[in-house]
């Protein structure tokens, strides 16, 4: 749920990057802490978490107009996966108001994509909240390495695999390249803050 | 010392993560103390505008004494609005600090104080999750310094 700091006049939102362990989960945080640089106001935390990292900045969206008199700040998270960072990833996902997940398009991590967004399901609906319901959106990472020649998932099984029920926007992307992560950046801030419009029921 | 306590609670639907964000958020300046029937001792964090600066948990000072207080996961709270006059012994961010403390938690290398659970005592083996007795001897340790 938003923070409402009525005392700064600034509505607080979070928005956590979540995905199997290497997808580019901090390398799209890292792109958009480079390339917003003047969006953000505070310096980048980024933790060391076994096999992962754990990076938290806060973006402020430019263009964005205000929310009620009030301007909008959005905490970026990504999530460690592994389980043993459960105390972590609890904070981290408490409150959240919006998510986007990172799918590895690599071939061999078909079954890493699939066990990570069950993961996420399942660990949003111990903070009570549903996968169905969160503002979500799906981007399907590292579609560059195909001009490797590496092997990598169709666009239309990702799509099959993560997308049949869920229904939500996804964004092809190449997080190394920066390609895709302000897309999908954008589409999530919106969906999120479309999604507190009514749940507050705001009016424009 | 002994201002006006303008917030207080229990740790167990607060927890410490949680009063480092809205303490944070409100710029407060002040000091949180910690009390748990697991240690003698109450923890304490000073605040200035909203940012951690010193620490105290018995015998560890500054960070260090943060990191241990994450251990904590029963207790009261209570911040109290007041002027400092303590040394800055920390100087780290408040979010790296929330979330360096509980991937520390995680990774077993901060100790646990509070009552043991079935599942912890069974999966002990290589953990450092710590049960009563063994708080309690850290507390007694901590009351020697």
């Amino acid at each position: 749920m938003a923070i409402f700091n009525a005392k700064d006049r600034i509505i607080e939102c979070k928005l956590v990057y979540y995905g199997p362990g290497r997808c580019g989960k901090t390398t799209n945080l890292e792109y958009i802490y480079k390339a917003f640089h003047k969006q953000t106001n505070s310096e980048m935390v980024s933790i060391n978490t076994m096999g992962d990292r754990t990076l938290f900045f806060d973006f402020l969206p430019m263009g964005l107009g205000k929310i009620r008199d009030c301007d909008v700040k959005v905490q970026l998270y990504t999530v460690p996966g592994q389980s043993r960072y459960r105390s972590t990833r609890k904070m981290v996902l408490k409150g959240v108001d919006g998510v986007v997940f990172v799918a590895d398009s690599l071939e061999i991590r078909r079954k890493a994509n699939l066990l990570s967004l069950k993961d996420l399901a399942e660990n949003l609906k111990e903070e009570g909240k549903s996968i169905f319901n969160i503002p979500l959106v799906l981007q399907y990472n590292k579609r560059d390495l195909e001009q490797q020649g590496i092997p990598i998932l169709p666009l239309e099984t990702l799509e099959q695999d993560l997308n049949s029920k869920l229904k939500v926007p996804h964004h092809p992307a190449s997080a190394l390249k920066g390609e895709g992560v302000g897309s999908t950046l954008k589409e999530a801030i919106l969906l999120t803050l479309r999604h507190l419009q009514k749940e507050l029921h705001w009016t424009k | 010392m002994g201002g006006k306590a303008v917030l207080t609670g229990n740790l167990k639907f607060t927890s410490l993560a949680d009063l480092f964000q809205i303490i944070g958020g409100n710029n407060s300046t002040g000091t949180l103390r910690i009390t748990s029937q697991y240690v003698p001792q109450p923890g304490i964090v000073h605040f200035l505008k909203g940012n951690p600066v010193n620490a105290a948990n018995g015998p560890l000072k500054g960070l260090d004494a943060v990191y241990s207080l994450f251990g904590r996961t029963e207790g009261n709270f209570e911040f109290s609005e007041e002027k400092l006059s303590v040394e800055h012994a920390i100087k780290k961010n408040r979010m790296e600090i929330v979330l360096d403390a509980l991937r520390m938690l995680d990774d077993g290398v901060i100790e646990k104080v509070g009552p043991t659970t079935a599942d912890e005592l069974l999966s002990k083996k290589g953990t450092k999750s710590r049960g009563r007795t063994e708080a309690r001897t850290a507390g007694d340790q901590g009351a020697c310094h």
